[in-house]
């Protein structure tokens, strides 16, 4: 039995990990290793799913992916390269076939698997819990959906998880892991009701950065309510720590649009300010300042070599998803 | 020029205006909360979104209120000029100006009541001052402001002509029939004498919507009597005048005096009693004075009530007798019946002495009446030629003998030609009324210018002669002609009863002596019968200066006058011309100066009436102002930029918080 064949058979073992659609993907076929084309997720129909388990199943499964392969090559089973004997080669690695056939005494060379771990991080202020019209998800919906699927993703691919949740400090935190019941742990943690307190990210995700360990993958769902400028020193020193991080920045459709019409009074979700206003007349303002926002984490991210999404709750997250397979396979 | 509206009335709905500015003052402030993730985006933005806010909200309202105001503007049809429609009141003063108003302070009292009874008026009032003698003129047309109007009215005098009331207020009631206002009124200013309102036909009502004010009979005069023309003959002695005096009053004593030329001290001077209501003749015999070839009169009597008709003016100056030549009646004609008429009116100024025609040279002084065709064949046809060239005039009745034809056709370039006869079918119309001719025809009546029938008739061509009268059918009557073949006023028709009844009928003698007197050069009337202020007065030139000598227009410049001329006030007048001078006497005319008033009751309270006006009338009236209006359609314009405020309103209002 293959490794994805024993993963497989190990979900259906579990009733909560079962699968409620049908999978789009033979194991077969993520045994091919072929990048597999996003398929198209009706969001309405991910909202629909009332739990997070069956969110993150639908989410991984339509991202398609399976088992990758490391960029480390040793003595394993999948081929990777021919190369001439050295002295001090292991003689059992010879390709004694090829050497009757041509005379040339060369090394076989396969793919190493080695495990990732990957410490995923949820903002759970209270301004995640914003929808701007029933039916969306909320921020924090679509990033528990999101983190969850990571998380079974990554639990398919043997690799360790670990979870984080953020407020204005570390909230809670589960170290990566590859053991089986880890994936239910990080599930459970995402589950856990927001409290309602103001952002705080640099400071939480510094706290973060302090605890997980060395070359590790720090996902990081947030809105990222932060400065920018401080959030570049924590990315810095994850930079000097050779941590790797994929920030998923979650926006509300009405937060990058600003498409209210009707002239209110906006509270702010995390503070007790308050603000008369008409929003089409401030929308163009707002509008610029959001996109500078957006603009400026967008250069503190990706001046450290770091990934920053922008996922909007109504639309499809699965770029996420594969955005993270990119990085799983290019730090593999 | 002021803006005026169409239809005023859309102008209320500018009130709409209110709407706009309660709904701004009212407007909804925001009370729904919205839970949004994070202000710190809002906030950098509200105080600038705050103030253009403001600005925006007050130029969306400024907008609104503009494009309903224009909105109503379009609808009233704006334009400029004068509001046909919309005056407030249109009065007419009909002013009875004839001399009876110079009694005492009869004008100022009448003047002050049609004042206040125009009141006082407002921009958009029209008053019109329509004066009723010697025939409806008007002294200020009805557009006239008010002010300016009126300001005429303080001006004005009394004339010295007689005046009718019932012309003068149908015109100045067709006239504000015509006119769009709200109140149409005619105001008469006059004192209700009873020779005003003769004939007037009380039961033809004005136009609906006219409505009339009338001042109280004044009172009786007490002393009211008045000098008639007189005659003055010259005597191996003098002068001897007749003096008509009458009375309208009670029994009374008057001084006569009478004064010559411009002296101011009287040459003769007595006492008059005069009976109640009685005309008495006064004699008066005056000394020859050194008075060469003419002398003037002036008959005052001491003033009365009514001093305005207390002189009379005569006139004596030498005239030799005048000469017309008849020539034989024609053959065939029974009757002489233009020399019948001569002799009839012989008697009658300017004197004239008929003779037949001569066999010798026809003295060029005298006037040539001719209906035979002999006396335009042979010789004495050379000696018509020779009189006509030599400067006589003649009287030519158109028989339809071949020699007058042709000599009308070759010398007076008349080419006479026959009308069609059946039966008396042929009749006179088309009077040229200001020839001084028929003016003197028609001074007493028009009749006199009806039922000219005849049963033969040649119709003169129109670009030969001056008409003077048409056919019924076509072509010329009576025509005029001063060419080279002299002066010849011509008859297109004979006066001949086998031809027409015309010669027995009542008119013919005047025709035939104002004819002859017209072709004289003299006036009918001189020293025996003195004209009457205004009517016309036939002057012996073309062209001579006219003055004053006496009466009240002397001591006004000279002026040059021609062929005829109207005074307008009493007096002694002089035509000089050439080296010659001819004296008129003007009097005024003998009914206005009875003061008797209307006595029975007041009917003209009955002229008014209270239909309501035409709808179509109004419709009518109008579109005066329609057509103003449509000349600059300003309208467009405005809806024009109320289209452009609507515009600016709805994207600006997209931008703002409602």
């Amino acid at each position: 039995m293959s490794a994805g064949e024993k993963i497989a058979a190990e979900d259906a073992a579990d009733p909560a990990l079962s699968y409620p659609l049908r999978p789009r993907r033979t194991a077969l076929a993520r045994h091919a290793g072929a990048r597999p084309a996003l398929a198209p997720l009706d969001m309405a129909e991910l909202a629909a799913l009332g739990s997070l388990p069956l969110r993150a199943r639908r989410l991984a499964d339509a991202v398609g992916a399976g088992r990758h392969r490391s960029r480390r090559k040793g003595p394993s089973v999948e081929f990777a390269d021919y190369r001439d004997y050295q002295p001090g080669d292991d003689l059992r690695r010879v390709d004694w076939r090829l050497y009757g056939r041509t005379d040339r005494v060369q090394i076989r060379d396969a793919y190493e698997e080695t495990p990732l771990r990957v410490q995923l991080l949820l903002d759970v202020s209270a301004s995640m819990s914003y929808s701007s019209r029933p039916g969306l998800l909320t921020k924090l919906d679509l990033a528990r959906s999101v983190l969850g699927a990571l998380a079974l993703l990554i639990r398919r691919q043997r690799d360790a998880c670990g979870i984080g949740l953020l407020t204005d400090d570390l909230l809670q935190y589960l170290p990566p892991s590859g053991s089986p019941g880890r994936l239910r742990a990080v599930w459970g943690t995402l589950a856990t009701p927001t409290l309602g307190t103001p952002t705080a990210l640099a400071v939480a995700l510094e706290r973060a950065a302090a605890v997980a360990p060395r070359s590790c993958l720090l996902v990081i769902a947030s809105d990222f309510y932060e400065n920018p400028s401080a959030l570049a020193a924590v990315l810095h020193r994850l930079h000097f720590e050779r941590k790797d991080a994929l920030a998923l920045h979650i926006v509300d459709p009405a937060e990058e649009d600003f498409d209210f019409t009707d002239p209110a009074e906006f509270a702010d979700a995390e503070t007790p300010a308050r603000l008369q206003l008409d929003p089409v007349a401030a929308a163009r303002a707002y509008r610029a300042a959001f996109a500078a926002h957006q603009q400026a984490l967008t250069e503190v991210f990706r001046g450290r070599g770091f990934d920053y999404l922008v996922l909007r709750t109504d639309a499809s997250p699965l770029a996420a998803l594969a955005a993270y397979l990119a990085r799983r396979a290019g730090k593999a | 020029m002021s803006m005026n509206w169409l239809f005023p009335g859309f102008l209320l709905g500018t009130a709409a205006i209110a709407l706009p500015i309660l709904l701004h003052l009212l407007r909804r402030r925001p009370k729904r909360t919205v839970l949004f993730p994070s202000l710190r985006f809002l906030t950098a933005a509200q105080p600038q979104n705050d103030r253009s806010q403001r600005l925006r909200r007050w130029l969306v309202l400024l907008l609104r209120c503009a494009a309903l105001a224009l909105l109503a503007g379009t609808f009233a049809r704006p334009f400029f000029g004068a509001n046909q429609s919309g005056q407030r009141q249109a009065v007419v003063v009909v002013i009875d100006n004839s001399f009876s108003l110079q009694a005492g302070p009869r004008w100022v009292t009448l003047r002050r009541w049609a004042r206040e009874q125009t009141g006082a008026t407002a921009p958009g009032d029209k008053v019109g001052l329509l004066l009723m003698a010697p025939r409806p003129t008007w002294l200020a047309p009805l557009p006239t402001r008010g002010d300016a109007a009126l300001a005429l009215l303080e001006k004005l005098t009394p004339g010295w002509e007689t005046a009718q009331a019932e012309p003068a207020l149908r015109l100045a009631a067709d006239t504000l029939a015509a006119t769009a206002a709200d109140r149409r009124r005619i105001v008469y200013l006059g004192d209700h004498q009873r020779v005003s309102w003769a004939g007037c036909d009380f039961g033809k009502k004005f136009p609906p919507g006219v409505k009339t004010v009338f001042p109280d009979v004044p009172g009786p005069m007490a002393r009211q009597a008045a000098v008639r023309p007189p005659t003055i003959t010259r005597t191996s002695t003098g002068f001897h005048a007749v003096v008509p005096i009458q009375n309208f009053t009670a029994a009374q004593n008057r001084t006569l005096r009478v004064y010559r030329d411009s002296a101011m001290v009287s040459i003769q001077q007595q006492t008059v009693a005069l009976a109640e209501g009685d005309t008495q003749t006064v004699p008066v015999d005056l000394p020859a004075g050194n008075a060469a070839d003419s002398a003037y009169f002036r008959f005052a009597l001491d003033e009365d009530d009514l001093p305005a008709d207390d002189q009379a003016y005569a006139v004596w100056q030498t005239s030799s007798e005048r000469t017309v030549l008849l020539d034989p009646l024609p053959p065939g004609s029974a009757a002489d019946y233009v020399g019948a008429a001569l002799a009839s009116a012989a008697a009658l100024e300017p004197a004239v002495q008929v003779v037949p025609t001569p066999a010798t040279a026809w003295p060029s002084a005298a006037i040539a009446v001719l209906r035979n065709d002999a006396s335009f064949a042979g010789d004495a046809a050379r000696r018509l030629d020779t009189f006509l060239h030599g400067g006589g005039s003649a009287l030519i009745f158109v028989g339809g003998g071949s020699a007058q034809m042709a000599w009308l056709a070759n010398v007076a370039r008349i080419k006479g030609r026959a009308l069609p006869t059946a039966g008396e079918s042929l009749e006179l119309r088309d009077w040229a009324v200001d020839h001084p001719l028929v003016a003197g025809l028609a001074a007493h009546s028009v009749r006199a210018l009806l039922n000219w029938k005849f049963r033969r008739g040649w119709a003169l061509p129109v670009d030969a002669v001056e008409p003077l009268a048409f056919w019924s059918e076509h072509g010329v009557a009576i025509g005029e002609t001063s060419g080279n073949a002299g002066h010849i006023l011509v008859c297109g028709f004979a006066a001949d009863r086998r031809d027409s009844e015309w010669p027995a009928r009542e008119m013919f003698v005047p025709f035939v002596h104002r004819a002859v007197a017209y072709l004289l050069g003299a006036q009918t009337g001189g020293s025996a019968q003195p004209a009457r202020v205004g009517e016309s007065l036939v002057l012996p030139a073309e062209t001579g200066n006219w003055r004053a000598l006496a009466g009240p227009a002397s001591g006004t410049p000279a002026s040059v006058a021609g062929r005829s001329i109207t005074p307008s006030a009493p007096g002694v007048y002089e035509f000089g011309f050439g080296t010659e001078r001819k004296l008129f006497a003007v009097n005024l005319a003998a009914e206005e100066s009875d003061p008797a008033a209307w006595s029975d009751g007041t009917p003209w309270l009955n002229l008014e009436t209270n239909a309501r006006v035409p709808r179509a009338t109004v419709s009518q009236v109008a579109l005066a102002s329609v057509e103003a209006e449509q000349r600059a359609p300003l309208w467009w314009w405005l809806l024009a930029a109320a289209a452009v405020a609507l515009i600016a309103e709805l994207g600006l209002a997209n931008r703002t918080t409602r």
